[in-house]
């Protein structure tokens, strides 16, 4: 635990560091639900409810997104891959340092930084409930569902994008690899639009694919939108998820450092 | 005059030897090539797919129903492509070029360095996506929006360039301040969110419409040259677009050589 600590502040100072690189992926992170919002707005114009929607929830929508993602949506694999490229890697073969650990504190560390751009937006979002009084209340959230939700969330996010890093043992240039996960994962996490508005049947299938668990799960908990046993029943697929890439993760880490050639060391 | 057309023919060559030198160099890496491509189309059909899904559930926004928000999104991938295989791969290489000091090597060349750093690679990306980009442009046409005069193809021709210019001119300028801000290496980055806005009809902004049609003239990435071809465009905008075309490609480069007195030259 101590290590992690270190770990942490060294990667939170890290961070501080690149404080304005920081600014701009924040931009880059909600710049697709601002333009999602400034289009459901002019949409809402014609009719008062789209698929379930109101304009009012629509906007929670979006901007839980915003928050969800910021909290949960870490990046360890650019890192990774250039680090096992420019045999930067040998250190966690050489040296006492966990691989896992240290990656995982260096993630947080960058998401406090995030959360931390995002906090005038979320005093907004609070004086404006505030004042318009839309019968959104804290208490009304189940906190322990939720965290427990965005906590799985971090980890698959973490270990899935781990194990995307790790490809860079076998493909040296993993970029497309990044890119492909990517763009999948912004269509069916509920990043461009919200996943209920996908037909039944795609919505159904996509309940067991791991991306939903990532984005609209969670969101759903915090804005109340599903019954206490589907939270019950999602919660454990997250689960199922997070512990199949943990598994996959150990493995690709296992496999690869087989193959790793460290250059340049 | 004669001094002006063989210094056009210099870039035009260079531009070739460029273009081969990449080439070659893609051809080394097939299997990359066909992922790219392939990577790059899907995400302009995921684009298009939540469309439809949007759709089931309204008719129409802002006066933009299915198929024009269809055209309008074929369009921004196709400039976008277009643009990121022109000109954004050299944009990322910018900021290593300045940062490592390695500018000088182009500086001393005897053609304009804004030409050099913007269009020294080419990257083959963007094959299947603008195929498939076309070929649904065509389609919409043939099926929604026949009969197409001649005038307007010419004009949304004119206004696909014009978006293209405009938007490498508003991206250059946000990388310049790499030359004061050495740290910043993902300034790249920073004109991208902006850009997403060309993806909607530039209608939905509202009372901000006229502030992205003339100042921030967003709406041209997009919006505009699918209203060349949907036959609701006001011929002043084609006239505006190519003044505001040239003032921004203008701008971009005085800014250029403004930042180049910055330069520190890191390394030498």
């Amino acid at each position: 635990m101590r290590k992690f600590f270190s770990y942490f502040s060294i990667a939170l100072s890290d961070a501080f560091v690149y404080k304005a690189a920081g600014f701009i992926w924040m931009l880059n992170d909600i710049g697709p639900a601002i333009v999602g919002l400034i289009f459901w707005k002019a949409a809402f114009n014609s009719s008062v409810n789209i698929g379930g929607y109101t304009l009012q929830s629509m906007i929670f929508y979006y901007l839980g997104i915003m928050l969800v993602n910021t909290l949960v949506a870490t990046h360890p694999q650019y890192d990774l891959s250039d680090q096992i490229r420019s045999g930067n890697f040998s250190k966690y073969l050489t040296k006492p340092i966990n691989i896992t650990t240290s990656k995982i504190a260096g993630s947080i560390a960058w998401r406090v930084i995030r959360f931390i751009y995002l906090l005038p937006v979320i005093l907004l979002i609070n004086i404006y409930l505030y004042k318009s009084n839309q019968g959104f209340s804290y208490l009304n959230l189940n906190i322990i569902f939720l965290t427990l939700s965005l906590i799985m969330a971090f980890l698959l996010n973490f270990f899935i994008k781990m194990s995307l890093g790790l490809a860079t043992f076998w493909f040296t240039e993993a970029g497309w690899l990044f890119f492909t996960y990517r763009i999948i994962n912004t269509f069916l996490s509920g990043e461009l639009i919200p996943l209920d508005l996908f037909p039944q049947s795609v919505f159904n299938l996509i309940s067991y694919l791991p991306f939903k668990y990532m984005l609209f799960f969670p969101l759903s908990i915090a804005l109340n939108k599903q019954s206490y046993l589907n939270t019950v029943q999602g919660l454990l697929i997250q689960l199922f998820w997070c512990l199949v890439f943990y598994l996959i993760y150990k493995l690709v880490l296992k496999k690869g450092i087989k193959v790793y050639e460290a250059y340049g060391n | 005059m004669r001094l002006m057309v063989t210094k056009k023919l210099r870039y035009l060559k260079l531009y070739k030897a460029f273009f081969k030198n990449c080439l070659i160099r893609e051809m080394e890496f097939r299997s990359h090539f066909i992922i790219q491509n392939i990577v790059s189309a899907v995400w302009a059909l995921i684009v298009l797919v939540t469309f439809l899904f949007i759709f089931n559930h309204v008719s129409s926004v802002n006066g933009w129903d299915l198929h024009s928000m269809l055209l309008l999104t074929a369009i921004y991938f196709l400039v976008d492509r277009i643009f990121d295989s022109l000109f954004e791969i050299n944009l990322w290489d910018l900021t290593t070029l300045v940062n490592t000091g390695n500018l000088d090597t182009i500086l001393t060349k005897p053609v304009s360095s804004q030409f050099m750093v913007s269009l020294r690679k080419f990257s083959f990306s963007m094959f299947f996506s603008n195929l498939a980009m076309i070929g649904l442009i065509i389609y919409l046409i043939i099926n929604f929006y026949s009969p197409i005069s001649f005038i307007q193809i010419i004009s949304f021709l004119i206004l696909i360039i014009c978006s293209i210019v405009i938007t490498y001119s508003l991206w250059f300028i946000s990388v310049l301040p790499i030359f004061w801000w050495g740290r910043l290496d993902n300034i790249h980055h920073l004109f991208r969110p902006f850009h997403q806005l060309g993806r909607v009809p530039i209608d939905v902004t509202g009372s901000l419409k006229p502030f992205f049609t003339y100042i921030f003239p967003l709406a041209f990435v997009s919006t505009i040259p699918a209203q060349a071809i949907i036959g609701n465009l006001s011929y002043w905008l084609l006239f505006y677009g190519i003044i505001i075309s040239i003032v921004l490609l203008v701008i971009s480069n005085k800014l250029w050589n403004f930042s180049l007195r910055y330069y520190t030259s890191a390394s030498s």
